[in-house]
């Protein structure tokens, strides 16, 4: 049998959801190596060995990842990528379910492109094959979770916050009916953010529920929310925040689910490989928000080539494509943003650098993928036409810039 | 006008002996079947270029109507297969199609001295002079013909073979006496002091005329001496002489290759 596994990951803590979206644990990020022998544990585990002083304690995984950092256990250094591998390898159990295949997505909180292919290198090293890997942002994790929600819960703005320690960030989310029915999702971080140990007491408490209403008051104002969802390790318990609770419960639904991310990856692939389309086009950090065509010629017909389609993920969208020039010098792309459907952008990449031959024999292969969310990257090269006319290998490389249009 | 979408080239290329070039993709099959449809071979559709096209090209559906046809007649029509390749090439329209068409059929029925000739200029327009002399040589022992003696002549000349070229100028111009042969016989002495049969027929030449002669002669070389390729030569000679011997090297080399290739 399959399993789903979410995981949501950051430097502090680590959530993980298997095969049920109701269930999620929490434990510390963080792994120890014993100081003797080849064995590694994690989490709550692991401040026990470092704390019995049998092993050494490594902690910050995501952050050592994204640096490319080291670490010096016994005389051995490790270099990150190979600590994650482990940390994963003891999270997922592997050994224990060698018979099982694991489908696994991973949700951080800003997925960049380097970060996203060492976690994926992590993850096989630490025995997930490949195309069993989804890396994803919370901000999706979270569309997806309350898309499985019933619809009453986001027929109108949705949003949340997640406070975990020295995080605070709101969410929100809209879902748009029209003739393309998508769902825009956004989050920010917020000034506010506090440890978590002040909740300890309780004049710390007093103070995080005065920080958490001023917060909800500023960014909520007096739009119409169909749901507030809250996550993270520290809405576990709401009973420090009854300002905060009163003012966001009035008139409408609150749902607690800290582990939100961790299931909302859960959820994404349970449908991915179940075979469940996405009802909604999501738009998100992760996700295109446009359409990019080229209008090329098969048969003497005008066709449109898509490049990027809207809520594909940035991260995975990559195309090269071989025309050849007939009595043109440049590259129309189209550009058309789903939340403006009507009012389609056209840009045009200029070719005319490249040697002037006779018409039809300048082959070229244009490739495409984005440098980052919302930077479109088309380099096109030169190929000549064959040994007839050779290329001159000249490239021409343009950035579009998604985000404004 | 557009961009036209192709698929991806071959990894091993088609080598097409008559042009003795690689060809990497189903247009520059294309291009080079419509260009110089002089050239193909009778037996040019094979199952070598069907594997090709089946196996490098992605072309499945192609190769295998193409062998259907093979298959079905050993006398087959290998228009109709050319035709089948460059409706399959997105490459020329059904409008230049037809043309080719049309004119392939032309020279299918035309005398063979005059299929040498246009084979000749088509063998010149591609750079291969060696090729080109052998057929306007041989359309000539059919038929003698003055201007396909003027277009060997001339290819001589580009390959700097000025002796033959002044012979069959000097042939041209007792034959017609016209006053072209005359002038490149002019040229040829210009450009090759030691061939000398314009000194037998200067005195007839009226003066004008010669003079005139020399200023195009002038003017073509004072444009040489400007060209691109020159400049650089020269500025590389300023700058340092070590220099221009090594790249003089080189040139000399290119310029070998260059001659080689071309006959």
């Amino acid at each position: 049998m399959n399993r789903y596994i979410g995981i949501s990951l950051n430097d502090d803590y680590t959530c993980i959801c298997i095969n049920d979206k109701t269930v999620s644990r929490f434990q510390p990020t963080v792994i120890a190596k014993d100081k003797n022998e080849d064995i590694w544990t994690i989490g709550e585990s692991a401040y026990k060995a470092t704390l019995s002083g049998s092993g050494v304690i490594v902690d910050k995984l995501l952050s050592l990842l994204e640096k490319n950092g080291t670490a010096t256990i016994s005389r051995v250094k490790y270099q990150a990528v190979d600590i994650v591998a482990h940390y994963f390898h003891e999270l997922l159990g592997k050994d224990s379910n060698k018979s099982d295949e694991d489908i696994v997505a991973v949700s951080i909180r800003k997925p960049k492109r380097e970060l996203v292919y060492k976690l994926k290198e992590a993850l096989i090293r630490a025995g997930v094959l490949e195309k069993n890997i989804f890396i994803l942002s919370h901000t999706e994790s979270f569309a997806h979770f309350v898309l499985d929600q019933d619809v009453s819960l986001y027929n109108r703005t949705v949003g949340m916050f997640e406070l975990n320690n020295q995080c605070l960030y709101y969410y929100e989310m809209h879902v748009s009916r029209g003739t393309r029915r998508y769902a825009m999702v956004a989050s920010e971080a917020e000034e506010e953010a506090f440890s978590l140990d002040i909740l300890k007491t309780t004049s710390g408490g007093k103070i995080a529920d005065k920080i958490l209403s001023t917060v909800a008051e500023r960014v909520m104002e007096k739009n119409s929310y169909s749901s507030i969802f809250l996550s993270g390790r520290g809405f576990q318990d709401t009973n420090f925040a009854t300002n905060f609770m009163n003012y966001i419960c009035k008139r409408r639904r609150v749902l607690i689910e800290p582990g939100m991310f961790a299931i909302g990856a859960e959820i994404y692939v349970k449908n991915m490989f179940e075979g469940k389309n996405e009802e909604y086009i999501i738009l998100c950090d992760t996700r295109c928000k446009s359409d990019v065509l080229v209008k090329v010629i098969v048969n003497e017909k005008i066709e449109s080539l898509p490049i990027v389609r809207a809520g594909e993920s940035w991260i995975d969208t990559s195309t090269s494509y071989e025309m050849i020039l007939d009595n043109q010098d440049y590259i129309d792309f189209q550009v058309t943003p789903v939340t403006k459907p009507q009012r389609p952008i056209r840009l045009r990449m200029m070719l005319d650098t490249f040697p002037e031959r006779d018409n039809r024999t300048t082959r070229i292969r244009m490739t495409t993928e984005f440098s980052e969310a919302d930077i479109l990257r088309v380099t096109v090269k030169d190929l000549g036409f064959g040994d007839i006319y050779p290329a001159s290998d000249k490239e021409i490389v343009e950035e579009i810039d998604l985000s404004n249009k | 006008m557009g961009l036209l979408l192709c698929n991806k080239g071959a990894r091993h290329p088609f080598y097409y002996e008559k042009l003795d070039i690689d060809l990497w993709s189903i247009q520059e099959l294309s291009y080079v079947i419509f260009r110089y449809p002089l050239i193909i071979p009778e037996d040019f559709i094979d199952h070598k270029l069907t594997a090709w096209l089946r196996d490098e090209l992605n072309m499945g559906i192609l190769a295998a109507k193409l062998e259907q046809y093979l298959s079905a007649s050993p006398d087959v029509d290998q228009e109709r297969l050319l035709i089948m390749i460059l409706r399959e090439s997105n490459y020329y329209t059904q409008a230049e199609i037809s043309r080719f068409e049309t004119e392939y059929n032309k020279l299918r029925n035309i005398e063979r001295y005059a299929f040498l000739d246009l084979l000749g200029d088509t063998y010149f327009h591609m750079g291969r002079y060696g090729r080109a002399i052998e057929s306007y040589e041989e359309s000539l022992s059919m038929q003698v013909d003055v201007n396909v003696q003027m277009k060997l002549a001339g290819t001589y000349v580009t390959v700097m073979q000025y002796r033959k070229a002044a012979d069959l100028y000097e042939e041209v111009f007792v034959a017609t006496n016209t006053e072209e042969p005359l002038r490149k016989l002019y040229f040829i002495n210009k450009l090759e002091p030691s061939v000398k049969t314009i000194e037998k027929y200067v005195d007839n030449i009226e003066v004008e005329k010669l003079a005139d002669w020399e200023l195009q002669y002038n003017n073509v070389q004072a444009k040489a001496e400007h060209d691109e390729r020159a400049m650089e030569i020269y500025e590389i000679y300023q700058k340092s002489r070590s220099a221009f011997r090594e790249h003089a090297k080189l040139m000399v080399l290119k310029w070998k290759r260059e001659y080689r290739a071309k006959i």
